[in-house]
């Protein structure tokens, strides 16, 4: 498409209409000082081109002209496809749109307001805006063709347009019967597939998809019938166990049988051998307690006899010990009593020692006593000392008046306030010094000393003060006037005198007012304080925590018990007694007493443990005596009892062995049927009744698996009343049916995104081929701009330039990092590139709106030439108010903006 | 004394390889039982031995229990039956259903024990579990008297190569058991066990109906005969079956043209009857697919089955005559990929997805889809 006038009216700074008209096929230079409005030219063309002419909103009420309450109107006439149209729109007010196309020598209207504005859109575009004024995506093919002011570069172009291209790119590679075949291939792979490559599900479910849930239904169906198989075989693995159960219970009963029949046989033999033993039992008891009998007889005289032999001669030896004993018995108690006379006579010597103990104690007391005495009285001499200082400097002290620490300290703060106060005074006063040669009289007019006359010597120096002007006239001579800074001298005086009251007030009751002389009494005064500190110390250490009282006290108590022991041994006063000597005399007394006394007791002791021994063993002799001379008798009275019988000791031991002989007979018959029971293991009754529970066990398991066998066989019999293995062989072979429909469909789903992905890969692969003509034209452009210097421009999957490949990198390398002048150069290459493939079909409209503006004149000269070549195949055009930099191209038609609005009415 | 020895019945066998077409080939079963009683009764046999595998499984459905019974009772003289290893001897068995008890002739010999016939005995050794390794014939007693002895088993014969290699049976068994005639089962295909110089003695009668494709000698019965005087035997086979399983291999292009095939198909007699299996492998051209779908279409509809396996056919590389059809551009440069795609040998770098199988068959469609364009 390419324009051949455009008419703007009421549109931002053009309110008035213009007409620019006439343009070139090739390079337009529409040139304007700035504000004159070409970029609102633009804007009107893009409104034409791309809006409906019913948009209102914020955005359009901004392109209004200001100030005026015109609608903004633009006609556009221009080419397309061969054709001439004129295009009409009028926004907000009246709004409404034509398109026109030339028939002969006139226009023709073709479309009325929305079908004009879709007809012109769908030239250029297939994305129209939604809302509100077009956005650059909007633009369609003018995303490329037309750039807006100083907005050369782009970040990727919208599908629609990238579609164009491609397929302006790749329609030399498809022809009729590619595109039918195509349709065909998308046509078989949509049965399969979405447009996502996914497989087709729901109701429009592919044959895949289809029998991918048939055959999943079917499995289910199949483990089932699986199950079915398994639980038959395993029922029938069940019933076969059962009976082999029940076979192995029916053996095992019928063994038991036989070992029941025997162990009853047993238990009846146990039972009458049980009944003989007893009785060979009886018999032996009889022969035993007949043999018990004699023998116990024959032991009894046997002891009897022995016992007697015995006793006769310890009977005898004991009288003799027993005269033995009396008389060792009559020595031992002498012993002792001798003893126990030694013994007291060492305790009466133990009480003549206690009186020296006595003595040598006193004489230890007397001495400590008096030594503490001693030390008392000089203690409290020491006190009574110290307390007569301390009343001698707390006299003194009080004799003079003189300040403490706190209070020197303000007297001398006083002090420095006053000399601080009144120096103050003295820096704000004037003074005026005068030094007359001859004695004069002064009057002061202005100063402190105001209406007094002052006689001043020849030669003397007088001072006047006062503030903030001293004036004091001299008679024949004049008046003297001396001024000086203001200042609040009424101020500092106040504040002097109040430095004075204070110091008068704290200097009070003392006899010296200066301060050196308070100074020298506050001095002495901490000199008495220190002085009667240090004796109050020393009372303190000599008290040591005690009162003076208590001092007295004590003294009193030790004198008294010192003239107590003094009147006791009157010689203690003349000279000490030796306390030492006689503790040490009567110590030694007090042992050798305790080592007599011991000796005494332990001889005591030895003697009568003698003779309680002596007396001990003469009492237990006797007793002796009288058990053995009592066991003698009474032994002899029982062997004349046992002697009764009347029958020889021969005699006796002949009946003594046969009865002997008759019990060894009963023992022997007993262990014989005692032997027969041992053969038969115990008592048979026991495993009789165990075999019988064991047999009544087996037949209640037997008949327990009879019983589950019979259910087991009912289960097996409705199991295989189901044909489980025909079912299951019909369902395998139906999944087999679909397996292979499956494998079939899957396959043709396979080759067919396969063969649908080759050739989309191709595709691709031919539109990159002939894509790569873009990149190598843009790239060419630069370098003709540019020099080789930035190397290739390489564009994205969006056609637009992601990067460049400079020559002397081996890698890509960002836009950013070129130059402001230089990316203006690869955007405006890359343009006029994809222009060109654009423009294949027909000529095409390029609009720069002011975008060369940081590229150098040398270079501009060079995009002059390309733009020269460029418009052999596009309409170029430039807006701009540099009309000069433009000047180079020789073809280009120059359009004054400001001389049409001029001169051009509407 | 002439009988019958036929095994392997099979009856309810399950052929999921063939999918629908199974149902018909379990009918035909029956169909060919019922020609065996019928050549039984053309032979005036006195009896039938069955050697074991009467049934596919002891899980069939029932009422093939009664129609097997039915078809054997129409004989009328005594059927003996052994259990084999796929019917064995178990709780819940076949042989547990009343219709054997309800036909008089048929004697299932559920025990290894001796059972007289006349003019001399039948030592039976049914199976009582689907696999052991133990000698069926190993309880037969020894030889006593001069009576013919016939002995019938289901087993694997030492050096015969059987899948299942179940219950072993000597060589040597009809001598090392004293028998005039051990008539097996379990082994599908007819076979015997004697040099060609010496009578019979132990043969596999084979199944009455072939079960599978590649079976060899399958679908007949053994009319035995013994004489009484010498015990001399002599053992006739004859043809039961009426399916035929049937593979064809063709390798384009040294076995012809498809074209070939196709003509060598549609010459095959009563096709109705035959499952078969068609295996083509090599290169094709574009002609070749066209007759390939023919040859599909004709096997599809005709046969009892027909399985056609294309999936080791790879486009010829040299047959680019139907690709200069294709309109210039990317379906062509497509077409030229997909063919480099399914040449294994080609080295050069290519999609995950694009493996020689995958891509023949996108080449192929892509024909197809080019002869649709055409109409």
């Amino acid at each position: 498409m390419i324009i051949r006038s455009i008419r703007v009216s009421g549109w931002r700074c053009l309110g008035d209409p213009i007409h620019v008209k006439e343009l070139s096929d090739g390079i337009n230079i529409l040139h304007a000082p700035n504000g004159t409005g070409k970029s609102s030219l633009f804007e009107a063309l893009v409104c034409a081109m791309f809006d409906l002419h019913g948009t209102s909103g914020k955005d359009m009420q901004e392109i209004r002209s200001w100030g005026k309450e015109l609608a903004p109107t633009v006609e556009v006439e221009f080419s397309d496809g061969g054709k001439e149209y004129r295009l009409w729109k009028r926004f907000l007010i009246d709004a409404g749109a034509k398109l026109e196309k030339k028939e002969g020598d006139r226009f023709t209207l073709i479309a009325e307001d929305r079908e004009a504005d879709n007809k012109v859109r769908l030239m250029l575009s297939k994305n129209p805006p939604g809302k509100g004024l077009s956005r650059f995506e909007n633009w369609g093919l003018a995303q490329v063709l037309w750039a807006k002011q100083g907005e050369l570069a782009y970040e990727g172009l919208s599908g629609d347009l990238l579609d164009k291209i491609k397929a302006s790119l790749g329609s030399q590679l498809s022809t009729a019967g590619t595109s039918e075949l195509e349709k065909l291939i998308e046509s078989a792979y949509s049965k399969y597939f979405t447009d996502t490559g996914k497989h087709r599900s729901g109701k429009d479910a592919s044959q895949v998809t289809r029998l991918e849930e048939a055959l999943r239904q079917a499995t289910e169906r199949q483990r089932d019938a699986n199950d079915m198989v398994l639980e038959f075989d395993e029922e029938s693995r069940k019933v076969e166990d059962l009976r082999a159960r029940k076979d192995q219970a029916q053996r095992e009963l019928h063994e038991l049988e036989k070992t029941v029949k025997e162990a009853r046989a047993k238990q009846e033999q146990y039972k009458n051998l049980i009944s003989e033993k007893k009785e060979r039992e009886a018999r032996r008891g009889e022969a035993e307690n007949k043999y018990q009998l004699l023998k116990t007889r024959n032991d009894a005289i046997r002891e009897a006899r022995e016992t007697i032999a015995i006793l006769q001669p310890a009977i005898k030896e004991l009288c003799e010990n027993l005269q033995l004993l009396e008389r060792e018995l009559e020595s031992r108690t002498a012993a002792e009593n001798e003893a126990n006379a030694v013994l007291e006579k060492a305790r009466s010597d133990r009480n003549k020692t206690e009186t020296d103990r006595e003595l040598a104690a006193k004489a230890r007391k007397f001495v400590d006593q008096s030594k503490l005495l001693a030390t008392h009285q000089e203690r409290l001499n020491q006190v009574r000392k110290d307390l007569k200082a301390i009343e001698s400097k707390k006299k003194e002290r009080g004799s003079f008046l003189a300040p403490d620490q706190e209070q020197f300290k303000n007297i001398r703060n006083a002090f420095t306030s006053y000399e601080k106060a009144k120096a103050s005074l003295d820096a704000a006063l004037i003074t005026l010094e005068i030094e007359p040669l001859e004695k004069t009289t002064a009057t002061v007019i202005l100063g402190d000393q105001a209406g007094e006359a002052v006689k001043i010597r020849a030669g003397a120096a007088a001072q006047f003060q006062g503030s903030p002007k001293v004036q004091v006239e001299f008679p024949g001579f004049g008046k003297i006037l001396a001024r000086g800074p203001a200042s609040d001298v009424e101020d500092l005086r106040k504040t002097l005198e109040k430095a004075e009251r204070k110091w008068a007030d704290l200097t009070d009751g003392y006899q010296e007012k200066d301060l050196n002389s308070i100074e020298e009494l506050h001095q002495r005064r901490a000199a008495l304080d220190a002085e009667f500190h240090d004796a109050e110390t020393q009372l303190e250490a000599h008290l040591n925590g005690e009162e003076q009282g208590d001092l007295e006290q004590e003294l009193l108590r030790l004198t008294a018990a010192v003239d107590e022991l003094a009147q006791e041994h009157p010689e203690w006063k003349k000279r000490n007694p030796a306390a030492d000597k006689l503790e040490s005399e009567a110590a030694e007394k007090i042992r050798a007493s305790q080592r007599s006394i011991q000796d005494a007791e332990n001889k005591k002791d030895i003697a009568q443990e003698s003779r309680v021994t002596a007396q001990k063993r003469l009492t237990e002799d006797s007793a002796k005596l009288k058990n053995q001379e009592k066991e003698a008798m009474e032994t002899e009275k029982k062997l004349a009892d046992l002697l009764k019988d009347g029958l020889s000791d021969a005699k006796r031991n002949e009946v003594f062995n046969k009865c002997l002989m008759e019990w060894d007979t009963a023992k022997t018959k007993l262990a014989e049927i005692e032997e027969k029971l041992a053969s038969l293991g115990g008592n048979p009754a026991e495993e009789v009744e165990k075999l019988e529970r064991q047999m009544s066990g087996i037949e209640k398991q037997a008949q327990k698996a009879r019983i589950q066998e019979a259910e087991k066989v009912a289960i097996l019999n409705r199991v295989a009343e189901e044909g489980p293995y025909s079912r299951l062989t019909a369902i395998e072979e139906a999944i087999q049916n679909l397996q292979v429909q499956l494998q079939a469909e899957q396959r043709r789903a396979v080759a067919l995104s396969l063969l649908r992905e080759t050739v989309l890969n191709c595709k691709e692969d031919a539109l990159q081929a002939v894509a790569g003509p873009v990149q190598a034209v843009a790239t060419r452009t630069l370098h003709r701009v540019s020099g080789e210097r930035l190397g290739n421009i390489v564009l994205g999957e969006s056609l637009d330039p992601t990067c460049i490949k400079p020559s002397a990198a081996n890698t890509e390398v960002s836009i950013e990092c070129a130059s402001g002048g230089e990316q203006e150069q690869i955007y405006l290459a890359t343009r006029l590139a994809l222009a060109e493939v654009l423009s294949m079909e027909e000529r095409q409209l390029v609009v720069l709106d002011d975008v060369l503006l940081a590229t150098d004149a040398g270079r501009l000269a060079r995009v002059m030439r390309v733009l020269e070549e460029a418009a052999e195949r596009l309409q170029i055009l430039i807006l701009t108010c540099h009309q000069e930099r433009y000047m180079g191209l020789a073809n280009a038609k120059m359009i004054d903006l400001e001389k049409i609005r001029a001169g051009t009415g509407w | 004394m002439r009988f019958v020895h036929t095994a392997d019945w099979q009856i309810g066998m399950k052929a999921a390889h063939i999918g629908e077409a199974g149902k018909k080939v379990r009918d035909e079963r029956f169909d060919a039982a019922r020609r065996v009683v019928q050549k039984a009764k053309e032979f005036e046999a006195e009896f039938m031995l069955l050697a074991g595998d009467t049934f596919e499984d002891n899980g069939i459905d029932r009422l093939h229990i009664q129609k097997t019974a039915d078809i054997l009772r129409d004989f009328a003289r005594p059927v003996y039956v052994i259990p084999g290893n796929h019917d064995p001897l178990v709780p819940g068995s076949v042989w547990e259903h009343p219709a054997w008890s309800a036909a008089g002739n048929i004697k299932v010999l559920k025990e290894a024990a001796p059972v007289e016939l006349p003019g001399g005995v039948l030592l039976p050794c049914p199976a009582k579990e689907k696999h052991s390794s133990k000698d069926p014939t190993a309880w037969m007693p020894s030889r006593v008297g001069n009576e013919i002895r016939i002995g019938l088993a289901h087993g694997s014969v030492e050096g015969v190569q059987i899948e299942e290699k179940d219950y072993l049976i000597q060589r040597d068994a009809p001598s090392a058991r004293g028998l005039d005639y051990l008539a097996l089962g379990h082994y599908h295909s007819f076979a015997t066990f004697n040099n060609p110089d010496q009578p019979c003695r132990m043969a596999y009668s084979g199944s009455h109906e072939p079960t599978k494709f590649g079976e060899r000698d399958s679908g007949g019965i053994l009319l035995v005969e013994i004489s009484k005087q010498d015990r001399s035997t002599k053992v006739t086979r004859y043809p039961t079956g009426r399916l035929r399983w049937e593979t064809l291999k063709w390798e384009l292009p040294s076995s012809g043209p498809i074209e070939s095939l196709v003509n060598q198909v549609s010459r095959i007699e009563e096709p109705e009857t035959v499952l078969l299996r068609i295996e083509i492998e090599g290169v094709f051209t574009t002609v070749d697919t066209r007759h390939l779908e023919h040859l599909k279409e004709i096997v599809g509809s005709r046969f009892l089955f027909a399985g056609v396996d294309d999936s080791k056919l790879r486009p010829s590389p040299q047959d680019d005559t139907w690709m200069e059809s294709l309109p210039a551009g990317p379906i062509r440069e497509a077409a030229q990929r997909l063919r480099q795609f399914a040449d294994p040998s080609w080295v050069g770098e290519r999609p995950a997805n694009a493996i020689p199988d995958k891509a023949s068959d996108a080449l192929m469609e892509l024909f197809l889809l080019l002869g649709k364009g055409a109409k």
